[in-house]
């Protein structure tokens, strides 16, 4: 069951209140650094990407969520922090938005920080790679 | 601010002369100092919010045709010292007469489909002779097993 809520997750995203992390989001995405998976080429087509799917989850695609800290090497700072875990299969209308044809499901990875300018941080986006429980059953990787 | 991936780190603004980013074609393009980037200063994972993302993107578009003119001038006077000049370039590759002067001139930005070919030619110079066989509409069957197993 996700930690933060998806309203609030949905209206930051609609604010432009979304910060996305290199590593496991723009890098994945960028077809330059990443030409197996990759299927953009500017920093504009990926964030708006994610905002896309950031405002297409729904409850049914929510996929649990974890301790940052559990995933941290070392004890982690401040208070304990939860990151949500999603898969969702996108629409065909979202994908043809994106001139994507294969890609039909992602995994997001994100946390909402509500004392910090209700800001959403998404700290993972691509392609989905292993089976996904949801509400809305599994979900298994398409591409 | 404590970085969202480690939850150790602070994350401050980086300039860095040194930072890469990917943009279109180029996967470690330079970007330009004063850009500066969140970084966590534990586990170096970078945080790239709406304004952020606005400077990175003016800045890599302006690096890109930058480096797309560099590769394009690299590349033509690579193939001038082999003896192809810039005329026979432009009749090879059905380009108008003066077009990569005007480009080395930086009267125009090049296409990266463009660059991609100049560099191409260049690497291997034998190509523009190759090439200019395969014009033909019969362009003999060794020449063209040639070209498949040298790619």
């Amino acid at each position: 069951m996700s930690k933060h809520a998806l309203e609030e997750v949905r209206a930051a995203v609609a604010a432009g209140a979304l910060t996305l992390g290199r590593k496991a989001a723009y890098d994945r995405l960028l077809h330059a650094v990443n030409p197996k998976e990759g299927v953009f080429q500017t920093e504009a087509e990926c964030r708006a990407f994610a905002c896309d799917v950031l405002r297409a989850l729904t409850p049914n695609d929510d996929g649990g969520s974890k301790l940052i800290a559990d995933t941290s090497n070392r004890p982690t700072r401040g208070a304990r922090e939860y990151f949500d875990e999603y898969g969702i299969e996108l629409s065909q209308v979202t994908l043809q938005k994106h001139v994507l044809v294969d890609e039909c499901t992602w995994y997001v990875k994100l946390t909402y920080r509500a004392n910090e300018g209700r800001r959403v941080f998404c700290l993972s986006l691509h392609r989905l790679e292993k089976p996904m429980s949801r509400p809305a059953g599994v979900l298994h990787p398409k591409w | 601010m404590i970085c969202p991936e480690c939850g150790i780190g602070e994350v401050f603004p980086v300039a860095d002369a040194e930072r890469t980013w990917p943009h279109r074609t180029i996967p470690d393009l330079r970007l330009p100092s004063h850009v500066e980037i969140p970084t966590c200063d534990h586990c170096g994972e970078q945080w790239i919010d709406e304004a952020t993302g606005g400077r990175i993107g003016e800045a890599a578009e302006r690096a890109y045709k930058d480096a797309l003119q560099k590769k394009a001038e690299a590349a033509i006077r690579t193939l001038q010292d082999c003896g192809h000049s810039q005329r026979d370039l432009e009749r090879v590759l059905g380009l108008s007469q003066g077009y990569l002067s005007k480009l080395t001139g930086a009267d125009r930005d090049p296409s990266p489909s463009l660059v991609s070919v100049l560099m191409l030619l260049a690497a291997v110079p034998l190509r523009v002779h190759q090439l200019r066989d395969l014009w033909h509409m019969e362009a003999p069957a060794v020449l063209l097993a040639n070209v498949r197993s040298s790619g």
